[in-house]
């Protein structure tokens, strides 16, 4: 016999309170999700001619009074990818991560590791990862699911994005031998020209590269970034798409093509 | 101008309240964050819908509509690769390793869960829960005591541990349809 209101224990079992998801918001940077949407989907300017200040208004939080909305894309699948004629076999570099116990994730993880896309069963957490200052990981899942995920190493929370989905699928995305290259992309739309510019990209890189260039459409260097531990990052770039991002070898060598359109 | 801050102070206000309402409905926070923003972006194109007072139930409704709209086109996507199984229920109320109370919400139809959930989970009065849901606070009442009694038995059936799912009888109604 069931001696509380069904209202009651559904009250005590609720998932997500308004707090979990003000900090929710914060780590997945939800205004700039809302700015970008905006950004995205609405009439034109002069349709709508607030609309600009409109867009503006999510990305004050970021202390600028800028009307440019930063969206960080995952563009695994958007992009394409040119070897090289005479690229030098590479290796995989991920065999096995290092293990990451729940218990040194901070509430947050712990509680985003629960809700994040890979299956509703137990996840496990694996550093593949880190230059010290950007650390991946890879999650898991069940029923077949996996998400890649990076943050800020030693951060709180440790998980600031993530990309989830089969397992199949997600392992393509990291490097390999034939793709040595991982980006992810960080773009900012202006909300008024509706141009796009890349800010920065970080990455993965696979064993045997040493170095990222980062071209122009034209073919010029625009930036140039060391690998560490299989991370790169090319930060504090501005730059229109399409750009290249070229994979440089031990010697100098140009092992690899990924362009992004 | 006038425009610009009234969308400020609904989304400083509101943001949090949405995104838990979509998080408590998604399978995964970064859908959850979608669905969130999406709303928003109603909000804005529908800004001089809004009614002084009832901003929340308003933004409510416009989430479920994209939560539904969002289920809809993932069901399709996933028909479109021809996937062998359907993708079992993620959403965090529908998991198996969640508590009874949840396991037992997550045998009823979306219809029946709404009205409790907007009651238990987003707290709103019965005149909000029916402005969410598009009907009279009247029929949300009513809506409301049988999705209790349905949950209830669902509860009891777990409880009993039976080999029998116990099911209590459902009311005929479509999603997103007048209660």
């Amino acid at each position: 016999m069931l001696r509380e209101s069904p209202l009651e224990l559904l009250r005590r079992a609720n998932p997500a309170s308004v707090e979990n998801a003000r900090e929710l918001a914060v780590a997945i940077n939800l205004d700039e999700r809302v700015g970008s949407a905006i950004a995205d989907k609405t009439s034109s300017p002069e349709a709508r001619p607030s609309w600009t200040k409109a867009v503006r208004i999510p990305s004050r939080t970021r202390k600028r009074g800028t009307q440019l909305a930063i969206v960080l894309a995952l563009t695994v699948a958007a992009l394409v990818s040119v070897p090289l004629v005479g690229a030098r076999i590479l290796d995989f570099f991920w065999t096995s991560g290092t293990p990451v116990q729940k218990s040194e994730l901070g509430a947050q993880d712990q509680w985003l590791l629960e809700h994040i896309g890979a299956g509703s069963g137990e996840k496990r957490i694996e550093k593949i990862a880190s230059d010290g200052r950007r650390t991946f990981y890879v999650i898991h899942g069940s029923e077949g699911r996996m998400c890649l995920a990076s943050g800020p190493s030693g951060g709180r929370p440790a998980i600031a994005s993530s990309a989830c989905g089969t397992a199949s699928d997600l392992r393509k995305a990291l490097p390999t031998r034939d793709h040595p290259l991982y980006a992810e992309t960080g773009v900012r739309a202006d909300t008024g020209t509706r141009k796009m510019t890349i800010e920065r990209i970080i990455g993965l890189a696979g064993t045997g590269v040493v170095r990222v260039e980062l071209l122009a459409g034209d073919g010029h260097l625009i930036a140039s970034a060391p690998v560490t531990d299989h991370v790169f990052e090319l930060l504090g770039v501005s730059v229109a798409p399409p750009v290249s991002l070229r994979a440089i070898g031990e010697k100098g060598d140009r092992l690899y093509n990924k362009r992004i359109p | 101008m006038e425009d610009e801050a009234r969308f400020e102070r609904l989304y400083r206000e509101h943001a949090a309240a949405v995104l838990a309402y979509t998080l408590r409905r998604s399978s995964s926070p970064d859908d959850a964050a979608d669905a969130a923003a999406e709303t928003f972006v109603v909000a804005w194109r529908r800004l001089n819908d809004v009614a002084e007072g009832q901003a929340l139930p308003w933004l409510y409704a416009i989430a479920r509509r994209v939560l539904s709209t969002q289920r809809r086109s993932s069901r399709r996507q996933e028909a479109i690769v021809a996937r062998a199984a359907p993708e079992p229920d993620q959403s965090i109320w529908g998991s198996a390793s969640t508590p009874p109370v949840l396991r037992a919400l997550a045998e009823l139809p979306p219809e029946v869960r709404e009205p409790l959930l907007l009651a238990a989970w987003e707290g709103l009065s019965s005149r909000e829960a029916a402005a969410v849901l598009g009907c009279s606070p009247t029929a949300y009442r009513i809506r409301l005591y049988r999705a209790r009694v349905q949950l209830r038995s669902a509860l009891a059936g777990l409880e009993a541990a039976s080999s029998l799912a116990h099911h209590a009888p459902r009311p005929s109604v479509k999603e997103n349809s007048p209660c």
